[in-house]
């Protein structure tokens, strides 16, 4: 960001969510199936819960963005990973009760990655590709509100990561593996 | 929020996502009870009193002082004094010890500190012109930052990541999580 170039909305806005999504991704790097599984307290979520609503979410207003299918569905990710019911093969698991979400079972951190490091290239190409007029279109978030696209990419692909990474953070911690701080 | 209507401009993004993260952090601060806010449960990285204030306060040094070397919001309300917490230090690098015994008022006065910081901070960014935004500032520890790329990451980033924490502790006290 120092260049006048380099502050056009669309291009920080990808920069943001390249950056985001990257450090989703890098909190999930090697972890063990017991890792990315493990339930730290009661009430908390699981390192592959977490990592799989992040990109999910992103997923699902990416696909409102462009008016195309999900990559989640594209690539047919919920029955090839055993989750067919509903709220897995369309939904992003927000609002699922905690017992549930734990229940979670992803095939291997690496597949999860895949899904994250391919989801990330999309968005980031897309939203790199938006000018004014695109960012101000009205779209539909989640429920029935509508929201500008730049706010939609800010909210969910951006803000919706960094605040669900503070706590893979503190969970990572609570597993005794490193945390960035900050 | 910008409607459709009206030029998606890098001031409302940056002035809305800097009022929503603080809307959010002044929520999962107001209802909690002193104890809580000053509890730390196993593993928990910090007490959720210490976090916010920390958040708020950084936000407070970055606008106004390394901006513009005004007075903090902290400092002119003289809520060092009154709350007996360091004059300018914010948090960063404070041993956990030290982090974990700090003491706030209550809830309510953390959270009219947050607001007092949002109330300051959004309509200057709203008048922050594109040279302004483009300008170079000095933000410790980043060193000369461009001031969007300083609100973006000290204010929006920085105070969300924290938000993710609070989340989690919130969790771990039995209190309902804010979503995101």
């Amino acid at each position: 960001m120092k260049t006048e170039a380099t502050l056009s909305t669309s291009g920080m806005l990808a920069r943001a969510t390249g950056r985001a999504l990257g450090e989703t991704l890098a909190a999930i790097d090697g972890l063990s199936a017991e890792q990315l599984h493990a339930v730290v307290h009661p009430r908390a979520n699981t390192l592959g819960w977490i990592a799989w609503h992040v990109f999910r979410t992103a997923d699902l207003i990416g696909g409102r963005l462009s008016g195309e299918p999900e990559l989640w569905a594209r690539r047919g990710y919920a029955a090839a990973w055993g989750l067919p019911s509903e709220s897995w093969a369309d939904g992003n698991g927000s609002g699922q009760p905690t017992e549930v979400a734990q229940a979670l079972r992803v095939p291997s951190a690496e597949a999860l990655a895949e899904y994250g490091r391919e989801l990330r290239a999309e968005l980031t190409a897309a939203v790199g590709a938006l000018d004014e007029a695109e960012l101000a279109r009205p779209i539909r978030g989640f429920g029935d509100r509508e929201l500008p696209a730049g706010d939609a990419v800010h909210a969910f692909f951006v803000l919706h990561t960094i605040r669900h990474q503070g706590e893979l953070n503190v969970t990572r911690t609570l597993l005794d593996l490193p945390a960035p701080g900050y | 929020m910008a409607s459709p209507a009206e030029p998606y401009t890098m001031q409302r993004y940056a002035a809305h996502f800097v009022g929503r993260v603080f809307d959010q952090l002044i929520e999962a601060v107001a209802d909690l009870t002193g104890e809580e806010l000053h509890a730390l449960p196993a593993g928990a990285p910090n007490t959720i009193g210490f976090t916010a204030w920390h958040v708020f306060r950084s936000a407070d040094n970055v606008v106004l002082f390394a901006f513009e070397r005004e007075r903090t919001v902290w400092m002119r309300e003289g809520l060092h004094e009154a709350w007996g917490l360091p004059k300018v230090a914010q948090g960063t690098g404070m041993e956990p010890a030290e982090a974990a015994a700090l003491r706030l008022p209550g809830a309510a006065a953390l959270a009219d500190y947050g607001r007092a910081v949002r109330d300051e901070l959004v309509p200057r960014i709203e008048a922050m012109s594109d040279d302004y935004l483009r300008g170079i500032s000095r933000v410790v520890p980043w060193g000369d930052v461009p001031r969007l790329e300083a609100i973006g990451q000290t204010v929006i980033v920085h105070g969300s990541q924290h938000l993710g924490e609070i989340a989690v502790v919130r969790r771990m006290l039995g209190r309902d999580a804010p979503l995101f």
